[in-house]
């Protein structure tokens, strides 16, 4: 009997039994389904529960590398930049890869009751890549520089409530605010928020930070090399003794590099090479929803979308997630047009989800005269989808009697020429810290990207009313209400959540894709590498 | 040989010209494309008071005709400026993507130049035979297909199915140049794919226009068998036309590959160009715009000295 056991399990493993048929032998020998396959499993794959090995080079690929790439973390724009960043940088809070605010370089962290002033604790032990211990010198320093004008950081606007701040003894930085926030932690999350030592003021010569690889060769636009840093707070982390980034700008070059051996991770890759990748047995496809939207923000202010019933008629004229199945590969999460993603904390699921409604469509632009109109709607390949999601989007509409013509503009100039300069385009948004400062970043009348032209004062007040409000139930209750009011009245299609799919390497081991940012966020302090 | 000084005197002259009606053309070129290296850094985060930060810190308020002649200034005496988008000095910048550009070339150039004339030669000799007809079609399919299609078809076939090639080349190995060897093989083949039609024909074509003329006739009535006759009388006066075709052709090995740098990651000038282009960022593009376009002066001069030196008739002519 033992010796039929056994023969089933070596046939088993050695693939010249089929599942099924070991598990019916299995039962015949009196197992139960449920124990022969659980068997089965286990002897195909079994849990192994790995030992961390250190060491090792990790090359990775990012789409944007060029001659302007800086490790200037105060002025980080490019994803190359951002992730660069990431690695060898460190901010006061963060946020980890379940999307939870932790608390990071800052220990702990307190407000006054108004929560209008408030304390970060220091954590103790940082140091920087040049031995030097952090302080609360070093953060004052940092935060002054990102503030200064002649930085022009894009991390600056992060800050607009901070009135004063100052060092409270070495290991404490005070924040004082112009008003209640009751989530400034999470504002320093912020990508360009990073702590530099005292009196930096050339990079990438004095490429100095806390994070847990340092600068070994950098060169803007060729490959660069990050080395591990010995003494990274985080006992024992990170695992990686090398990280190599090169860029690869073509997208088929960069999926290419990664089946080819020459890219371990690599950023964005295309919905349409998921199953390639999962296939090919030597990378996966980790795909993470997350913050990450498109929007095709209509002009609010000028005509002819500044008529409320010809917006809503655009709004309910396709069917959304037949535009996920066929601009995004089937990969994303529908949107309500309220702008807030659905894993937020804040998110309201009492915004209706439009539909595709030709009758109230067809009424609308009756109502508004506009039945005959060609809309354009612009785009480029810079955004999400590419341009084929606009493509796509007017053709849905076309189905159901708005008529919208698509054009595709080159993605070169796009953001000068065409964002913000046109009554309709397509827009792409990564995140922001909260949904109030998402709101203040981009539809309060005094935001400094309200891309759909957005003037509503009731607005303002509900998301200046939620900024104050410290209880968290209901501050959710008001920006439902914001959620709802947007929705309802705002000129902006916020239709789609696209997910980062980031491609990885068979050999690197626990690494975990961000909701945030594309390949995991930089937070590589636990993968390490297989071989 | 006067002659021959009187060649290169005026074509230096007018290459000198050339460089200079480039750089404007250059100039007015960049500033006629939307936005400026403040909003392409920038992007999608632009907000007017740091576009204005960053035009005023780079001087990019100043009138056109007074930055076209501050570079100019800068350029002649040797300070090519800064990087608008980084800082970094020009020159720095573009050392080692020259030497990539050139090891490529020179890569490409030794296995091109030897294997088509070889071809044309054989060609020539089997003239209107299987052999001729068949390399005939071939090289002309190979020199139709865009570049960048050859490059992704040996991409996908030989690194990412067979993984006998990596299929990007991001780090150059200088160092070992067997491995430099493998490394830039696929860029390579494809720069030869695309060089051999036009070389394979100029030398076949060269060579029957030599085999027909009265002293290779001559030859032939004299008893000297056919291989002689190409080796001996034929080759030697067909070289001019083809050193002028090879010269031309290494213009554009320095210039031209820009498509094929990008597809393979290659960190070379035209790759630098594409991004510098994207970034606005004048002095780089100006810098490397030069470069290309004396390469393509000195390339042709070379081809005219060639065919005098190698044909003095032309020069007695001239």
């Amino acid at each position: 009997m033992m010796d039929l056991k056994e023969t089933l399990k070596r046939e088993l493993v050695t693939q010249r039994l089929s599942r099924r048929d070991f598990v019916a032998g299995m039962v015949g020998m009196g197992l139960t389904v449920a124990v022969a396959h659980q068997l089965a499993a286990d002897l195909v794959s079994p849990a192994r529960a790995a030992e961390p090995k250190k060491g090792g080079r990790l090359r990775f690929a990012t789409n944007d590398a060029s001659s302007a790439d800086t490790l200037d973390p105060h002025k980080a724009l490019s994803f190359t930049d951002i992730t660069n960043n990431g690695l060898v940088y460190e901010k006061l809070t963060e946020f980890d890869a379940e999307g939870k605010m932790l608390p990071w370089l800052a220990e702990s962290f307190s407000a006054n009751a108004e929560a209008t002033v408030w304390t970060f604790q220091l954590r103790k032990g940082v140091t920087f890549h040049n031995g030097k211990t952090m302080t609360s010198g070093d953060v004052l320093y940092s935060f002054q520089r990102i503030l200064a004008k002649e930085t022009a950081s894009p991390g600056a606007s992060a800050l607009a409530d901070v009135v004063n701040l100052k060092a409270d003894g070495p290991d404490k930085i005070v924040f004082e605010l112009k008003g209640t926030n009751a989530e400034f932690p999470y504002f320093l999350t912020t990508r360009t928020l990073c702590v530099v030592p005292e009196g930096t003021k050339e990079f990438p010569k004095d490429a100095v930070g806390t994070g847990p690889w340092k600068v070994k060769e950098f060169s803007p636009g060729l490959p660069s090399l990050f080395v591990r840093h010995d003494s990274y707070w985080m006992n024992g982390l990170p695992y990686i003794e090398e990280l190599e980034g090169i860029g690869i700008g073509d997208e088929n070059a960069r999926l290419n590099a990664l089946l080819s051996g020459e890219a371990d991770l690599i950023q964005t890759l295309n919905p349409k090479a998921v199953k390639k990748v999962d296939a090919s047995g030597v990378a996966r496809a980790s795909i993470k929803s997350g913050t990450a939207h498109a929007t095709y923000p209509m002009n609010g202010k000028t005509a002819p979308f500044d008529n409320n019933d010809l917006r809503t008629a655009i709004k309910w004229s396709f069917d959304r997630q037949k535009l996920i199945d066929l601009a995004f590969d089937g990969q994303g999460t529908v949107g309500r047009d309220s702008g807030i993603w659905p894993t937020d904390p804040m998110f309201c699921d009492q915004v209706p989800v439009p539909t595709a409604d030709p009758d109230r469509v067809k009424s609308l632009l009756k109502k508004a005269g506009h039945e005959s109109t060609v809309f354009e709607l612009h785009t480029s390949d810079g955004n999400y989808g590419g341009a084929n999601a606009a493509v796509v989007l007017a053709e849905l509409m076309k189905e159901n009697g708005v008529n919208v013509k698509a054009i595709k503009d080159p993605a070169d100039g796009y953001w000068s020429a065409v964002y913000m300069k046109v009554g309709w385009c397509a827009s792409s948004w990564t995140s922001r810290p909260t949904a109030v400062a998402y709101y203040e970043t981009g539809y309060t009348s005094t935001a400094p990207y309200n891309e759909s032209f957005f003037y509503n004062e009731k607005f303002d007040n509900l998301v200046a009313e939620a900024k104050k409000t410290l209880d968290e139930a209901k501050r959710k209750e008001i920006l439902c209400q914001a959620q709802l009011l947007l929705a309802a009245e705002g000129s902006q299609i916020a239709a789609v959540y696209v997910p980062w799919i980031d491609g990885v390497a068979k050999r690197v081991q626990n690494f975990k894709s961000h909701p945030r940012q594309s390949i995991g966020s930089s937070l590589w302090q636990e993968a390490w590498l297989d071989a | 040989m006067s002659n021959l000084s009187h060649v290169v005197l005026r074509r230096a002259f007018f290459g000198v010209l050339t460089l200079f009606a480039t750089s404007l053309l250059v100039f007015a070129a960049t500033e006629i494309l939307p936005g400026d290296v403040a909003t392409a850094i920038l992007g999608q985060t632009a907000t007017p008071e740091m576009i204005a930060a960053i035009r005023e810190r780079l001087g990019l308020e100043l009138p056109l005709a007074q930055r076209y002649i501050q570079w100019l200034g800068g350029f002649v005496t040797g300070h090519m400026g800064n990087s608008l988008a980084t800082g970094a000095d020009v020159a720095t910048v573009i050392a080692p993507r020259l030497w990539n550009t050139l090891g490529l070339a020179v890569y490409a150039a030794v296995v091109a130049i030897p294997l088509s004339v070889c071809l044309g030669v054989l060609c020539a000799a089997w003239h209107r035979s299987a052999f001729d007809r068949m390399l005939s079609s071939v090289s002309v399919f190979l020199v139709s297909v865009p570049e960048f299609v050859i490059a992704v078809i040996l991409v996908v076939i030989l690194a990412v199915e067979l993984k006998l090639f990596p299929s990007v080349v991001v780090r150059p190995n200088w160092q070992n140049p067997l491995s430099f060897m493998w490394q830039l093989f696929l860029p390579m083949m494809t720069i030869v794919f695309t060089m051999l039609a036009h070389l394979i024909r100029m030398t076949r074509a060269t060579l029957l226009e030599v085999l027909a003329s009265p002293y290779a006739e001559m030859a032939l009535l004299k008893g000297a068998s056919k291989w002689r006759i190409l080796f001996r009388h034929a080759l030697p006066n067909a070289v001019g036309p083809v050193l002028s075709v090879i010269a031309l052709n290494i213009g554009y090995l320095i210039s031209g590959v820009a498509v094929i740098e990008v597809v393979f990651s290659y960190p070379g000038l035209g790759k630098l160009m594409v991004d510098s282009i994207f970034y606005r960022d004048l002095p780089l593009i100006q810098a490397t715009a030069m470069i290309f376009c004396a390469a393509y002066v000195l390339c042709n001069t070379l081809a005219d000295v060639s065919a005098v030196v190698l044909n003095p008739r032309i020069g007695r002519a001239a």
